[in-house]
């Protein structure tokens, strides 16, 4: 491992050093921040017009023909009463009257009839749901049980107690901690992937590498290289995660962030594992497919194709997220979850769901750390004998001579 | 006993698949010699330097540098300019130089201060600070060369070296070949241009279709294989002698001869000398060179394409 820590210090200083990196890196928060922002003032103003529309009294006539409505509310001289339909809508449309509800004999198999002064498009939705409110209340108030009244206004709290194995299951806070390293495999490709990509293409195309290998050995050199993009990744998550920490903690409630009890979330010690051990290993040979991938082509644009294929196997089974999910005895979760490059997303899928059987894991992962091995046996080859191929693709049966 | 080789190669052998890239070669470099590794394009002399640098595992037998395989540890020492070369372009110069520096054993602050007297001497400390690909060609040029020399190496191992390099920077490549050399370093030369060679090697090899072919010191191979030549100025008839030497060239004043197998040079002057009708006002050896015998090696099986 001779300069193993030279080329870290290198490979980190000059990636957080270019003006691109933190262009990328503000760029998303920026983002984030911005999309907060409309949200918060979006929902701000939507809130506050809600209450401004609440308040603005318009004037009503009903039609009632169901029988439903109660003649008292038509005491108060608030809303009109009216005998003739045609007449309603004349009226409306001569600007004497906002609004004519006409009630169907029927309401619950005929359509409730509502005509209105425009008010725009939105606010234009207040003259159905005064009809709608309108109905309700006057069958609820017309009830003799309050109870019944009352679970017919609000919506009935249920909760669900769901066993497993004889045993208490737990719920959706059991696929949080779990579920993190799939997020955060996710956020390594995403980030990561094209600095590893060009860090090795790079030297190749600059014909750099022979120099640098004889100062270090291609292993320590890649060692090295993935070290620092991992520090690099930690900046990169901890610059893009701040304003999301700055809102959960100070704007919690304004920007309609999902109600997470800490205290509430499950942390199974040996899914938890199962989940870091998955990570590691998914992250091992996602990073030698890149070095390889690096190697044996000429240009950062020829990775550029191979690396969307690779990404590709490796995002294939978030389109059998529901199988995944609903029935992993289905064949083709299996072959997702034994075929190395699908393996990563599938498994810490299944992780999260909580439905990977012992020895699933075991062989999931026996198979994940031989190809991680394997996958960066193959990277150090191509990238020493590889990277020497300046202006060709590598044979890869050389890398094995 | 010192040990008077830097390196050391026994029985080199080397395939990539079904292909003999290198098929026993044997040879060594004394210690503050200029050594010239020749031959042709394809011949090996690349692949010799890279498995005597560790970066290709040899099929077969033995590559030392001090007595011991190559090492990264051992890069300190060395200084090595490989045929495809390059730097990383994105970087500053100071920043490239400091970091091959620090590769080479050196501390950050000594690679800086070393980094910045060179610039100044190759009068480019005013872009230390700049990216080097915005550099012209010329100036990359140095920054590679300074590179490659950093901390005064004791094996320095140059191939094709003045490939690309422009008129001012070859003579600064001969001027600071000529320095390490005084102050005791190797150079290995892998060159084709036989000008270099005649002008600063030692001792060289010559390698073909991966094999060695010549080996030894510059003049012990030019007496061996290459013919000097006489150049005779004269007034009169110059008549042939199929016994003493062959006309090779021939004006009304001046004329080229080679002499014959086991012909001494006086025998020839002696006959001229006698000659009626022949005023002999000129008369001078002329050295074989490399060049011609290279070309002769390789006429032999018929390769004086590849190597022209």
């Amino acid at each position: 491992m001779h300069n193993l820590r030279t080329v870290m210090v290198f490979e980190f200083v000059r990636t957080v050093k270019k003006k691109t990196f933190w262009l990328s890196v503000l760029a998303v928060p920026v983002v984030v921040a911005l999309v907060f922002t409309i949200i918060y003032f979006s929902s701000k103003s939507a809130s506050e017009n809600q209450e401004k529309t609440k308040a603005e009294e318009f004037s009503v006539a009903v039609l009632d023909e169901s029988g439903f409505i109660e003649k008292s509310i038509f005491d108060s001289g608030k809303i009109q009463q009216l005998k003739d339909k045609e007449e309603g809508i004349r009226m409306v449309k001569d600007g004497e009257l906002d609004s004519f509800i006409f009630f169907p004999s029927n309401p619950s198999s005929e359509t409730i009839e509502v005509f209105g002064r425009d008010v725009g498009l939105v606010k234009n939705s207040k003259y159905t749901g005064f009809a709608r409110q309108l109905l309700k209340s006057s069958i609820i108030g017309g009830l003799n049980s309050p109870e019944v009244a009352a679970i017919l206004q609000t919506e009935p709290v249920a909760k669900l107690v769901a066993y497993k194995d004889g045993a208490q299951a737990q719920g959706i806070e059991q696929v949080f901690v779990p579920g993190a390293f799939l997020v955060l495999f996710y956020l390594v490709i995403i980030l990561l992937g094209n600095h590893m990509l060009t860090s090795t293409t790079e030297e190749k195309e600059n014909r750099v590498i022979e120099i640098i290998l004889t100062s270090v050995d291609a292993g320590s050199l890649i060692i090295g290289k993935i070290l620092a993009m991992v520090m690099v990744g930690v900046v990169q998550i901890s610059v893009m995660s701040l304003p999301v920490v700055i809102g959960f903690i100070f704007f919690r409630d304004k920007l309609n962030f999902p109600q997470i009890n800490l205290a509430e979330l499950v942390i199974d010690p040996v899914r938890l594992l199962d989940g870091a051990g998955l990570f590691i290993f998914s992250f091992l040979l996602f990073t030698g497919m890149l070095v390889t991938i690096g190697a044996v082509v000429p240009t950062a644009k020829e990775a550029s194709s191979f690396f969307g294929i690779a990404m590709f196997f490796m995002f294939i089974p978030l389109y059998a997220a529901s199988a995944i999910f609903t029935d992993p005895s289905q064949l083709i979760v299996k072959v997702l979850s034994f075929f190395p490059l699908s393996a990563p997303i599938t498994l810490m899928l299944r992780n999260a769901a909580g439905n990977l059987l012992p020895w699933e894991i075991a062989i999931g992962m026996a198979i994940l750390a031989v190809s991680s091995i394997a996958s960066l046996f193959i990277a150090t080859q191509a990238f020493r004998y590889g990277i020497l191929e300046y202006d060709r693709k590598l044979n890869l049966r050389r890398l094995f001579k | 006993m010192e040990n008077t080789k830097i390196v050391s190669v026994k029985n080199f052998q080397m395939r990539f698949g079904e292909k003999t890239i290198i098929e026993d070669l044997s040879f060594e470099v004394e210690k503050g010699e200029v050594f010239g590794l020749l031959g042709s394009n394809g011949s090996g002399k690349t692949t010799t330097i890279r498995a005597l640098l560790d970066i290709y595992q040899p099929t077969a037998g033995e590559l030392l540098i001090d007595g011991k395989r190559f090492l990264p540890e051992m890069s300190g020492s060395l200084g090595y300019l490989p045929e495809e070369r390059g730097l990383y372009k994105k970087e500053t110069v100071l920043d490239t130089m400091v970091y091959f520096g620090q590769l080479k054993g050196l501390r950050r602050k000594e690679a800086k201060e070393w980094a910045e007297k060179y610039l100044e001497r190759v009068e480019l400390i005013d872009s230390a600070g700049q990216v080097l690909g915005k550099l012209s060609g010329g100036q990359q040029q140095k920054v590679q060369l300074g590179v490659t020399i950093m901390n005064d190496p004791k094996l320095l191992i140059l191939d094709e070296p003045t490939k690309g390099f422009d008129p001012v920077n070859r003579r600064l490549m001969m001027d600071i070949i000529q320095e390490l050399v005084a102050k005791g370093s190797t150079v290995i030369l892998v060159t084709h241009q036989m000008e270099e060679v005649e002008k600063l090697c030692t001792r060289l090899l010559l390698l073909k279709d991966g094999k060695r072919r010549l080996y030894g010191s510059v003049p012990e191979i030019k007496r061996q294989y290459g013919k000097n030549s006489i150049i005779v100025e004269y007034a009169g008839s110059l008549k042939p002698n199929d016994i003493l030497f062959t006309i090779i060239n021939n004006t009304s004043q001046s004329a080229e001869l080679a002499p014959k197998d086991g012909v001494a040079v006086d025998e020839i002057f002696s006959y001229l000398g006698a000659q009626d009708g022949l005023k002999v006002s000129g008369f001078h050896v002329e050295q074989a060179k490399l060049d011609d015998i290279f070309v002769q090696i390789y006429r032999k099986e018929g390769k004086e394409d590849v190597y022209a």
